[in-house]
């Protein structure tokens, strides 16, 4: 992966967030810092409240108590949610990205795949076609789609073609922040394994960092610098991937590895 | 409220009750004071049926006094059923005057027309409404397009434009088209053709929009910008007809093609009769004035 | 590169089982080491003394218990057991080289790209980056209609020598070597004798685990013993 921008500030500073849903814990007193160009793992079993936490940092949930700051390129580390939601909407638009789990979610499924990449311009005043058009096309080449196919529905194409359209969706405005939803979730281990190299290298080359939350211990080694393992909605154990993979610490994570399958 | 006395006896002065001629008239005011956004009301079940201009009816009862004269027109059009039964209504109901005369009437309501004739100062039009949203197409849920007009969110909308321009190299949006208010409002100008677009911008008339079915008032005052979306390599442009309307002349005026037999015979007429007509008695005429016109009444009695 | 050195102190690792009870494996106890920039120290010691736990304590793939690990370039001093991941990674980017027993293959990426990454990482030009492998791979007797197919299938002898190449691209200061020639016939083997050399010569610190005795009488400035503990419950 490339270089890791040397800057003195993290990008999202998360400090003791907590989101209960009424007298459920959804995560806990979760802290960490998130530096320009690093890709963070969330790993943890269905429930363990890995979602709620990612929906929290996106700012589709408003934790109970903690505070998520952002590097914003205006002023600095701002607490999201002492913004405007004009503010707020405004950064999703321009700084961030959110790659979801089902292709569904995060495309419009009754426009072009050109246009919902080019949506993404628009939404930030882009108003000339002919340059909407040619950046649609540029990012659908860079996830390796077949462009003489972007003027078709979304719903014509496989789960991995659709997958791909998202992700180009998502770095139409060269985002500085992408969420991602097991990426590769519903698709075949071929065309993940794919996808996977592809986001890697992405990511890679264009210094985003991400926050990427998935149950695939394999897909987390494979992308992220550095994991966070949750349980019960709350963190047992993070540090350098490799380590917390091939030295796990905490029970949990010992069970978890120990239990992944072998091919 | 005196009545007038043509008034058909057990009506209330146009049909509406004081108190919702009220509340109507505040939606309108908060209307005006905020062009293009869409004001909720309580719009009451009318005499005729939602689609048959019943938001339309509705403002018009809430502006309309005895002094006013009332003009109603459908696709420009004074002589067809829904503008004839609205405008017959409302001299039931409020014994007004009418007229077909776009300068006469202090009132026109339109069903997807603007008048050729230029309106003037003082004048009002009423537009019946479908539908009020104009981002409803791309975004079902009213929370959020509610939201997107309170941020100003409305890229979504260019999407459309894209979207006829990959697919048919040019936009071929042609009516409805979504129109930008005071440089803020995201607005539906409802479904009068984009021909008309340019007509809205800066004009001296107040333009009122009412949408029964879906309970929304809104406006735009006299001149008030009004600009059409577009792309700065695809600017906004209205209709052409490389023919003149087949009755007066007409070059200038939006047409309507009506087929006249089985073999492919056609003829393009003015849409706006009381424009067409007016012409025709200043002695302009077009290429086959005889035969068109007993046509197009014919076309009309049909539809009636 | 003379401002560079290695210094171990003090340094212990077990591992806990939690899954039996919380036993207790203790590996390395009170380990010390210092290594200098020029030298290449050769770890020796029975099977399972610790040697490979060594290794990835100091590439902070084990998480050491206690002691320290400060690695000194030019000046810089951080401690490996405790630094931050970023630190940590930075420190892979730049300074610490690891060719391990294994290759763990990235699905699909082929052998030339795995072998430029570290230069990729460096924003070295793509051109540049891939010329400088070709060459290294060509070095190594990889045969060139291997270079665009991902290693996966290859024989393990061809993997060792692609993560080889993967760990001699970039003239790291420190490198760590586990067992670089153990599946490499003679010919390959003394390519790699060279490479250890050259990057001696040029100033590496090398700390490396050989188990072939004539490579290591080759390559080895010193012979540093570790010693198997008792396994305490």
């Amino acid at each position: 992966m490339t270089a890791l921008m040397d800057q003195d500030q993290p990008l999202l500073r998360v400090s003791s967030v907590t989101k209960y849903y009424d007298l459920m814990i959804g995560c806990r007193n979760v802290s960490f810092d998130l530096w320009p160009g690093e890709v963070l793992g969330i790993v943890g079993e269905s429930g363990s409240g890995k979602s709620t936490l990612l929906n929290c940092l996106s700012t589709r949930l408003e934790p109970n108590s903690g505070a998520i700051e952002y590097n914003t390129r205006a002023s600095g580390l701002v607490d999201l949610f002492t913004m405007s939601e004009a503010e707020r909407r405004m950064l999703m638009r321009t700084d961030w990205g959110f790659v979801h789990q089902n292709p569904r979610d995060g495309l419009r499924m009754g426009v072009s795949a050109g246009a919902n990449i080019g949506e993404r311009m628009m939404a930030v005043g882009a108003r000339v076609y002919g340059d909407i058009r040619e950046s649609a096309a540029h990012w659908l080449g860079r996830v390796e789609f077949d462009i003489d196919r972007m003027d078709h529905l979304p719903s014509t194409f496989s789960g991995g073609m659709q997958q791909r359209v998202q992700i180009a969706r998502n770095l139409a405005v060269n985002p500085r922040l992408i969420f991602m939803d097991e990426p590769t979730g519903g698709l075949d281990v071929s065309v993940q394994a794919r996808l996977l190299d592809l986001l890697r290298e992405l990511v890679g080359d264009l210094g985003l960092s991400a926050i990427v939350v998935t149950h695939d211990l394999a897909v987390a080694r494979l992308l992220s610098h550095r994991l966070m393992v949750m349980r019960n909605g709350e963190v047992v154990e993070s540090g350098l991937t490799d380590q917390v993979l091939d030295d796990p610490q905490h029970p949990y994570t010992q069970l978890l590895v120990s239990s992944i399958l072998q091919v | 409220m005196p009545q007038p006395s043509s008034l058909k006896a057990g009506y209330n002065f146009a049909y509406l009750d004081e108190q919702t001629k009220r509340m109507i008239r505040r939606a309108i005011l908060k209307a005006v004071a905020i062009p293009g956004y869409q004001v909720p009301f309580g719009s009451r079940e009318m005499p005729l049926p939602y689609g048959w201009g019943t938001g339309g009816i509705q403002v018009t009862a809430g502006i309309i006094g005895p002094d006013d004269t009332l003009k109603v027109i459908d696709q420009g059009a004074d002589d067809t059923t829904n503008a004839v039964s609205i405008r017959r209504f409302f001299a039931n109901t409020a014994g007004v005057a009418t007229t077909e005369q776009t300068e006469d009437a202090t009132i026109i309501q339109t069903r997807h027309r603007i008048p050729e004739t230029p309106l003037q100062a003082g004048q009002i039009l009423v537009y019946q409404v479908p539908i009020p949203e104009p981002l409803r197409w791309l975004e079902p849920r009213e929370t959020e397009t509610r939201k997107m007009h309170a941020l100003q969110e409305y890229g979504i909308m260019y999407v459309r434009l894209y979207e006829d321009i990959s697919r048919y190299g040019h936009i071929s949006t042609a009516y409805d088209y979504p129109v930008m208010v005071n440089g803020r409002y995201l607005m539906r100008p409802s479904p009068i053709p984009k021909f008309d677009n340019p007509k809205m911008d800066r004009n001296p008339a107040l333009q009122l929009f009412g949408a029964g079915r879906e309970k929304r008032i809104y406006a735009v005052p006299p001149y008030t910008s009004v600009k059409s979306l577009d792309f700065k390599d695809y600017p906004f442009q209205v209709q052409k007809w490389d023919d003149c309307c087949t009755l007066c002349g007409a070059d200038d005026s939006f047409l309507d093609e009506i087929i006249t037999d089985d073999a492919g015979g056609r003829m393009f007429v003015c849409s706006d009769s009381d424009y067409c007509a007016k012409r025709r008695d200043a002695g302009h005429s077009g290429p086959n004035p005889g035969e068109a016109a007993t046509k197009k009444i014919g076309e009309a009695g049909d539809a009636a | 590169m003379n401002d560079f050195s290695l210094n171990i102190e003090n340094l212990s690792k077990s591992f806990t089982i939690h899954a039996q009870g919380g036993l207790r494996l203790p590996v390395l106890k009170s380990f010390d080491l210092d290594v200098a920039s020029g030298e290449c120290i050769a770890l020796v010691g029975p099977s399972g003394a610790g040697k490979s736990t060594l290794l990835r304590c100091i590439y902070a793939n084990y998480l050491a218990d206690s002691g320290r690990i400060a690695l000194n370039n030019h000046g810089e001093v951080v401690d490996i057991r405790t630094a931050a991941p970023r630190e940590v990674l930075k420190l892979r980017q730049h300074v610490i080289g690891y060719v391990s027993q294994f290759l763990r293959v990235i699905p699909r990426v082929p052998t030339v790209q795995v072998v430029a990454e570290p230069l990729r990482d460096r924003n070295i030009p793509a051109d540049e980056a891939t010329a400088r492998a070709e060459k290294l791979l060509a070095r190594l007797n990889v045969p060139e209609k291997l270079w665009q197919i991902p290693p996966a299938t290859f024989s393990g002898g061809e993997q060792q020598r692609v993560n080889i190449a993967r760990g001699f691209i970039y003239d790291f200061p420190l490198l760590l070597l586990d067992e670089p020639t153990a599946s490499l016939d003679r010919a390959n083997g003394s390519v790699v004798i060279e490479l250890i050399n050259e990057a001696r010569e040029r100033g590496a610190a090398i700390i490396g685990i050989f188990h072939d005795e004539d490579v290591r009488a080759e390559v080895a400035t010193r012979l540093v013993e570790v010693q198997p503990l008792q396994a305490a419950a």
